[in-house]
């Protein structure tokens, strides 16, 4: 074998959580009540067009949880070696972007490093100026003649490949599925992926020629690091819920439920745990998970498994520091629930307590749950932003928005200032939140019992 | 008189093209009141709604004409109509408590519409506003300008949104279900008031209403309104005596009363067609037993019969059809049967003694118990196999409380409930479990009774499955076939969900939950309050004929005193926490003896109209944390005597079965100490 699999801690949540919402979607087909909200949301413009863009972040993000050791070409003992690096899927898929490392800071589709530097010229002489790039257009001969018609070619062919791509596919789509064609927000989804097909295209075929988004301090390419923080953005935003989601549920509902001593429990508790400083409860965690690693260097055989037990327990912290609020809108929820009278036809049948909050009281509340997630889930996103930015975030070798955040504090500095790193950061983070706002927004108008509804009144 | 509303052809639809409000057009004149008369989602509200040009969103006006004297209301611009709005024309609403505003005094908010509509500032408004206070009937106004809403009972907020309606002077009062959410003697009060209003003032009132007694105590013209559409309409006293609709007549063949009692009521099958698929013909024609095939193809047209009555039905349209009037008698029913025979002698099956419901008042930081809300304080009643116990009393009193406590769903401060022999108190969930199958319970409201994420199937399955009733699935199938058969549902609606029902549906399937576990007592908290009149009846056939199929108990808890003639062999009489009169219904209900009794049933306004005089009583009833000393009706009693005052009046029994606490009779006088 050439490759062994490795299956890191966050990979495995990811793919239990992957697996838990295929499994919900199935049983959620078979229940009309349940699929009659998501069909809302599929009549919706807004989060059809959002999930399009939220599922193109999702699908890098599973590709870079696919992770990989290379075998080494010798051998020893007549063991198989593999490299000590850690890959993934993506970093498969994106390999030109990962290896075509330049010196150092390169403007975006630049041609020439940003940088000067002495230069020996053939004829011996030593220049001191900007030197060519080793990979961006390092195909053009003459690069103030031909960089303009280059690059706009590139952009030109690779944005109508894109359409063409997208046009052949939604025509698959509606020979297979007539009824696709006839569904309200087919069409904004159609023009959605053709614009993003078109910019996709573009920067791919540009990908392979220059460095779209420039490069960084150590020459890697902007555009491939903003790629790699999408899953740890996105590992962050799912699996603290994941954490988190049990303690809330149980306990709001607990707390709702039984009133009394475990309400005051229930209540002492998240009213102490919300009392402290978030960001401080976090960078003690922190830390101390920082020496505990430390110390056991010998428990992680890659760099790439001790980033990513720093990555879970950062999960870990700031799960069970966020689980106050939807605990309490739960409570609420259950405070109002328990008076209905089919709870108590179920108390005069005798019904136990455990089965009256999970048949009764669970589903009930399971909307709120559903919108909650959604919602925390770009709050946690910024949230390792301005974690890592301070310094108490993710391992500085995991890439992630607030690692490029945190190391663009010095570039802006720089003269002549280095933006783009920041910006790529900003542009990705706020396509990734906003289009989980809409989301979130769509899920909750189509959720919400309380909003007046014609149609199925 | 000059018509001071006039409203033509007025058509309000959904987006969905549905019309709501189809073709309506009826007058008021100065100093008169329209009663609007329909069920639930016949678009009564959604006509003054339109009225007002207040339309949700999904709602639009589609034509027609509304001229408020000399303004045609659906062309004036927004601007103009904001003075109409509580100027001219004004509107009270259903539920009190909503409909003000809880963080602004009362008289800031009277005060508001004085300001808009009067231009009164100052002393000038706050003196106008006591005297609007005062003409409402609030005691004390000056001092009551100050207070928030929730310093008040509902009948107060009643009074004060009056006021403000008053505030602008309207030519038209619009009154949605005015008293709807009110208990009965605090419902004949604002009645009485608005009548003694539109007295003084000779304005117009709209009444939208549901309840034929309200229409029969104050209308003069009424419109009886069927699915959009106004199907009949009459004075008063011609629809009372001969209505012509087949509607009308079965809306009053519906009605429980003493006179049906022993025949099943002439309840309307099916419910009223919901707005968004309104049928091709006569919208009333799948409900109506009269209907032929003309009523299914072709909406009837609008026919004036002598006396000018209108009507909008085939029957009249056709002159060979007209004669076929049939009279209340024909309509109703399929012949009387016989009611369960008395079983005297038998062993009570259930039998309460004293129970006492307490309830802590917490004060302070360390939540120390300051007191105790004695919501049942004291109730002995019995019940025998096949007999059904009405527990009648206002909201608050504790009737629903007491059937919590019977089924152990509340814990009983004192007292003893013995089931079939057994006592229930202080048992544990185990053994208490074992007992549960034998009484279980038919709650108030169908729409919160029955879990939504639940299929019929498994909320029927719920109880048995708790209570251990352990067989086969093919058998347990064929058993929840059989029981949804009982209660008048198809077989197949156990696969669906409870969203999908009409209110009286879920009844029906709240009472086959209750059911599936063989119970021998049921008991009913307020199962129709929920409901339309002809649904109503439904139901109550419905457990008329399980009573007598099954030999089951009832004990029905409600305030409907019509409901309990009909249906309940014993009454008992409930004012704060403690049963004031009990006996046979006859006996109770037709020679009532306790002045509260006496009161509640002056209260009901009654459908034959004339006649009904108001020996209404005043003030609202006491909270249950503070009851007054001795005998706890006395400041509302007008027979009070100083010994009320001071003692809590012992049982005096006048018959074999009939027992009030009153000093006003016999051996009462000679009292026990108060027990509080």
């Amino acid at each position: 074998m050439s490759f062994l699999p490795v299956m890191l801690w966050t990979d495995a949540l990811v793919f239990l959580l992957i697996a838990t919402a295929i499994a919900s979607a199935w049983w959620v087909r078979r229940q009309p009540h349940l699929l009659l909200p998501w069909r809302r949301v599929a009549q919706s413009r807004v989060g059809m067009v959002s999930l399009l863009v939220l599922s193109l972040f999702v699908l890098v993000g599973v590709l870079d949880s696919l992770h990989y050791r290379v075998a080494l070409p010798e051998k020893s003992n007549g063991q198989t070696v593999y490299a000590p690096e850690v890959l993934s899927a993506f970093d498969y898929l994106a390999d030109g972007l990962r290896t075509h490392t330049e010196k150092t800071y390169s403007a975006p589709l630049a041609v020439y490093l940003y940088a000067k530097e002495s230069m020996e010229m053939a004829d011996g002489k030593v220049v001191r100026d900007y030197p060519r790039l080793k990979y961006g257009g390092a195909q053009l001969a003459d690069p103030q003649r031909d960089w303009l018609g280059d690059v706009t070619g590139r952009a030109l062919t690779g944005a109508a490949a894109g359409l063409l791509a997208v046009l052949l596919l939604a025509g698959a789509v509606v020979k297979v599925v007539p009824a696709a064609k006839k569904s309200k927000p087919m069409f904004a989804v159609l023009v959605t992926a053709l614009l993003i097909a078109a910019v996709l295209g573009a920067v791919a075929d540009l990908a392979t020629a220059y460095h779209v988004l420039g490069t960084d301090k150590v020459g890697q390419d902007v555009l491939y690091l903003s790629l790699k923080s999408i899953r740890t953005g996105l590992v962050i935003g799912t699996v603290t819920t994941l954490v988190m989601l049990p303690f809330a549920l149980l306990l709001g509902v607990a707390a709702g439920y039984f009133r009394g001593w475990v309400d005051d429990v229930i209540q002492y508790v998240y009213t102490v745990l919300s009392s402290i400083p978030s960001v401080l409860l976090i960078a003690a965690a922190v830390l101390m998970v920082q020496v505990v690693i430390g110390m056991h260097a010998d428990w992680f055989d890659t760099a790439a498994k001790r980033a990513d037990v720093r990555l879970l327990a950062l999960c870990l912290i700031l799960g069970v520091t966020s689980w106050t609020g939807l605990c309490r809108l739960l409570r609420g929820e259950t405070l109002k629930l328990r008076e209905m009278e089919y709870i108590q036809a179920a108390q005069a049948f005798g019904v136990s307590s455990f089965r009256i909050l999970m048949r009764h009281i669970v589903p009930n509340v399971m909307h709120i749950v559903l919108i909650s997630v959604v919602m925390d889930f770009s709050a946690l996103v910024l949230a390792e932003a301005v974690l890592s930015y301070v310094g108490v975030g993710v391992d500085p070798t995991t890439n992630s928005f607030g690692n490029m955040i945190n190391s663009a504090r010095l570039e802006m500095a720089r003269e002549p200032m280095v933006w783009w790193s920041l910006a790529s950061a900003f542009g990705f983070m706020l396509l990734l939140v906003l289009a989980a706002n809409l989301f979130a927004d769509v899920l909750r108008d189509a959720f919400d019992s309380r909003l007046n509804r014609t149609e199925n009144s | 008189m000059s018509a001071v509303l006039k409203v033509s052809g007025l058509v309000a639809r959904l987006h969905n093209g549905a019309r709501i409000v189809d073709d309506l057009s009826f007058e008021i004149r100065q100093g008169e009141t329209f009663a609007l008369l329909g069920e639930s989602g016949c678009g009564k509200s959604m006509t003054a709604l339109s009225l007002l040009r207040l339309l949700p969103d999904s709602v639009q006006v589609d034509g027609g004409k509304v001229q408020l004297a000399d303004a045609d209301l659906l062309s004036l611009p927004e601007r103009d109509m904001r003075k109409v709005r509580g100027g001219r024309m004004a509107m009270i609403f259903q539920e009190p408590g909503l409909s003000l505003n809880p963080v602004m005094t009362v008289g800031a908010q009277i005060t508001e519409a004085l300001a808009l509509h009067r231009g009164l500032r100052g002393a000038a408004a706050e003196a106008r506003c006591i005297e609007l206070l005062q003409q409402v009937g609030i005691p004390d106004a000056p001092r009551r300008l100050h207070e928030y809403p929730f310093q008040m009972s509902g009948g107060m907020k009643q009074r004060v949104m009056i006021a403000m309606a008053l505030a602008g002077q309207p030519r038209l009062l619009i009154a949605d279900e005015p008293t709807t959410a009110l208990d009965v003697t605090i419902q004949a009060q604002v009645l009485q008031l608005l009548r003694d209003t539109q007295q003084q003032n000779g304005m117009a009132l709209l009444l939208i209403t549901h309840d034929l007694g309200v229409v029969a105590e104050m209308a003069h013209q009424v419109a009886v309104m069927y699915a959009g559409h106004i199907v009949e309409q009459a004075t008063r006293e011609q629809l009372f005596a001969a209505p012509a609709h087949p509607y009308t007549q079965k809306l009053f063949a519906a009605l429980p009363g003493a006179q049906r009692r022993g025949q099943p009521l002439a309840a309307i099958p099916g419910s009223v067609p919901p707005l968004q698929d309104i049928p091709r013909g006569c919208r009333f024609a799948s409900r109506c037993d009269r209907a032929w095939a003309l009523c299914h193809e072709q909406a009837p047209a609008w026919t004036t019969l002598d006396g000018g009555q209108g009507v909008r039905c085939h029957l009249y349209a056709t002159a060979d059809a007209a004669p076929a009037r049939t009279s209340d008698a024909e309509v109703a029913v399929q012949g009387p049967q016989a009611v369960a025979p008395a079983q005297a002698a038998a062993e009570a099956l259930l039998q309460v003694d004293n129970l006492q419901v307490y309830f802590p008042i917490r004060k302070g930081i360390l939540q120390r118990v300051a007191g105790q809300v004695k919501a049942v304080d004291g109730v002995s009643l019995s019940i025998k196999p096949g007999r059904t116990l009405a527990l009648v009393g206002e909201s608050g009193c504790g009737k629903t409380t007491t059937g919590k406590a019977l089924l152990q769903l509340l814990q009983p401060a004192a007292g003893s409930v013995r089931f079939a022999g057994n006592e229930l108190t202080g048992l544990d969930a185990q053994a208490l479990r074992k007992q549960r199958a034998g009484m279980q319970m038919v709650f108030q409201d169908p729409y919160a009774s029955l879990n939504p994420k639940m299929r019929v199937a498994e909320i029927l399955q719920e109880g048995m499955a708790a209570l251990g009733a352990a067989s086969s699935n093919n058998d347990r199938q064929q058993y929840l076939d059989a029981l949804l058969g009982q209660v008048g549902l198809a077989a197949e609606s156990k696969w669906r969900y409870p969203h999908e029902f009409s209110g009286g549906q879920r009844q029906r399937i709240a009472i086959a939950r209750a059911l599936a576990v063989n119970p021998r007592l049921l008991i009913c908290d307020e199962p129709t309050s929920a409901l339309d009149v002809s649904v109503q009846a439904q139901i109550l056939n419905l457990l008329k004929s399980l009573q007598q199929e099954l030999g089951l108990s009832y004990l029905f808890i409600t305030h409907n005193l019509t409901v309990v003639e009909y249906l309940a062999h014993d009454v008992c009489v409930m004012y704060l926490g403690r049963i004031v009169e009990r006996g046979a219904v006859a006996e109770v209900l037709h020679a009532p003896r306790h002045p509260y009794t006496q009161a509640l049933l002056a209260a009901v306004p009654q459908i034959d109209g004339r006649g009904a005089q108001m020996v209404s009583v005043g003030g609202d009833m006491p909270s249950p944390a503070r009851p007054p000393q001795g005998c706890h009706f006395h400041p509302r009693c007008p027979h009070a005597m100083p010994v009320c005052r001071e003692r809590y009046p012992q049982a005096s029994a006048s018959g074999a079965t009939h027992i009030v606490h009153c000093y006003l009779y016999g051996n009462a006088a000679e009292g026990t100490a108060g027990e509080s």
